[in-house]
């Protein structure tokens, strides 16, 4: 996928099963949202093949996307309506896609009591918190009882009662086989929600596996921190075997050193080493992503 | 369960969604003073009732009654639906209508249905105001009435696609701001609010070319006495052209304006909205 000369996505290869929550992470200008808008069908990819819910996005019909919801983080529109009232009319565009499985569009109050705006039904949409109007964002996007959920960083503005009942949501959604995928910057909230941690860079996917396989992978390397007892000098050195690059410093540097700290990286340590390569000139930037799951 | 046939449920979804944005427009601070200046509008032509315009046996009021009336549908199918247009592609109203089966179908239908209702409510007030008190301003019959209720609708789909050329090509308040100013200089050469037969001939047929013209004649062959025509090109009232006219340029309107409208709405994206969100908090507008 390209814009002009300017390559914004290459070698994304990627299936998602029906029913997995999937969190696609990475640093701004990855190709995050431009994935996304491609699997939205919001953009036609310049080159490869694009199959969702068993069509092509860009060119679906309007069946497909009674299937699909959407939620961005960006939208400010009727914003002087009520929160009823939108639910209802965006609503009513999906009836005619209801089925005795799937019966379409989902209830407003129900929906609403669901993601806690039972309160806030005849209140305008612009007198609504910006927590709040998160909440009606993802309602929006769930009124139509998607198969595939859209989630554009869903829990931005959102204190923390507010992006438990959103992580919730999501947990409830994929009890009803409701695949999922969400953006976000939120490494904690990624590891608690998703099944599946799809890392970009640079316009690649530079990592893809579940949170305890990248966790597993993160901790085979370690992390020490060193602090020389003359000079206070704090040296930090990632390492995936640790007891050995112990075993050489202290032999080299006996009575030197004042503190020893080794750690298993966190999540955020994997994650923004992994982004790290892949980002930096003249590192080596694997097109095929590490097979985490392998390690599991 | 059975499912609803598309078109009544995209029907039902756009009746309502215009019923709404009405509503809600016209119970807010802005719409009612959209109302209110066209009762101020109503003093001025109470004003002007006496000014004759020479062998036209109507008063400047009365010429400016069907002027506002014409230029009141005018502004509300371009200069309306282009603010609308650039307003709803910046917080996202196209982009949740393009994610939603038949949206934007529905968005269509109901701005049709809206654009009218929009036209008329503003001038309502005017024109109520002149049946009353400005006698030979407005339609003597029921017929008449229905007639020009005829020909504002046929006015205001043959502007539409005005103002969604204008929303799609503008995209800032400012850029709307610089389109109004040229669509008031349009209306004044057009001749909505003054006689152009007194103007070099070259103008008159400048005038003619555009819709706005043949708005404003077909307006005063409705609704003022057949003496009024003396000020018009020619001497009379051509209503059949003037109507003729217009239902081409409806016609024209209505092949366009889903066009470019989807035109606008294809080039809609979260990350398009994200960036008319950064500019309006950088620039203000």
């Amino acid at each position: 996928m390209s814009y002009g000369d300017h390559l914004v996505l290459d070698d994304i290869d990627l299936e998602v099963p029906r029913g997995q929550v999937v969190a696609l992470l990475g640093p701004n200008g990855a190709g995050k949202t431009t994935t996304v808008e491609v699997l939205e069908g919001f953009r036609q990819p310049s080159a490869g093949q694009v199959t969702v819910l068993g069509e092509t996005p860009a060119t679906a019909p309007e069946a497909w996307r009674a299937r699909v919801g959407i939620v961005l983080q960006s939208w400010r529109d009727h914003a002087t309506w009520r929160v009823r009232d939108l639910i209802e009319v965006v609503g009513a565009y999906y009836a005619p896609y209801s089925t005795s499985q799937t019966p379409r569009p989902w209830d407003t109050a129900e929906l609403l009591a669901r993601v806690g705006l039972a309160e806030q039904t005849g209140q305008r949409v612009d007198r609504l918190s910006g927590g709040q109007r998160r909440r009606l964002d993802v309602a929006v996007g769930l009124v139509g009882r998607p198969e595939l959920l859209f989630l554009d960083e869903p829990t931005t503005g959102l204190d923390p009662a507010g992006r438990r009942d959103i992580h919730d949501l999501v947990a409830d959604l994929a009890d009803l086989d409701t695949t999922i995928l969400l953006t976000t910057h939120d490494l904690t909230e990624a590891e608690k929600v998703a099944d599946r941690l799809l890392i970009l860079a640079g316009g690649h996917i530079v990592a893809d596996g579940t949170p305890d396989a990248l966790r597993l992978a993160l901790s085979r390397s370690s992390e020490v921190t060193l602090r020389d007892l003359e000079t206070g000098e704090v040296t930090v050195h990632a390492d995936p075997d640790p007891t050995a690059y112990l075993r050489q410093v202290l032999t080299a540097r006996a009575g030197e050193v004042e503190v020893v700290e080794v750690r298993a990286a966190s999540l955020e340590d994997v994650y923004l080493d992994i982004v790290r390569r892949a980002e930096s000139p003249g590192d080596h930037v694997p097109h095929d992503p590490p097979a985490l799951e392998a390690l599991t | 369960m059975s499912p609803v046939p598309v078109p009544a449920a995209v029907l039902r979804a756009a009746t309502r969604q215009a019923r709404i944005s009405l509503v809600r427009k016209y119970t807010s601070a802005a719409g009612i003073t959209t109302v209110a200046v066209s009762l101020v509008l109503l003093v001025v032509l109470w004003l002007l009732r006496d000014i004759d315009l020479g062998s036209a046996a109507v008063g400047l009021g009365g010429y400016v009654v069907t002027g506002f009336l014409a230029f009141g549908v005018v502004s509300a199918a371009v200069i309306g639906v282009a603010g609308e247009l650039q307003t709803e592609r910046d917080d996202g109203t196209l982009l949740r209508a393009k994610a939603v089966p038949h949206g934007m179908t529905g968005h269509l239908v109901a701005k049709v249905l809206q654009a009218p209702v929009d036209a008329l409510i503003p001038v309502l007030p005017a024109v109520l105001g002149a049946a009353l008190f400005l006698p030979g301003t407005t339609p003597r019959d029921v017929g008449g009435w229905l007639l020009l209720l005829l020909v504002l609708l046929l006015g205001v789909v043959a502007m539409l696609p005005w103002g969604a050329v204008l929303g799609s090509v503008f995209r800032s308040m400012l850029g709307l701001v610089w389109a109004m100013i040229a669509l008031y200089a349009y209306a004044a050469v057009s001749g909505l609010f003054y006689p152009v037969a007194g103007w070099p001939v070259w103008l008159q047929w400048i005038a003619q070319a555009g819709p706005l013209y043949w708005i404003g004649a077909a307006v005063r062959a409705v609704a003022l006495p057949d003496s009024a025509a003396a000020v018009e090109i020619g001497g009379e009232f051509r209503l059949g052209v003037a109507l003729a006219v217009l239902a081409g340029w409806a016609v024209v309107g209505l092949l366009l304006a889903p066009v470019l409208l989807r035109r606008v709405v294809r080039r809609q994206s979260g990350s398009t909205v994200q960036a008319a969100r950064e500019r309006v908090l950088a620039t203000g507008f």
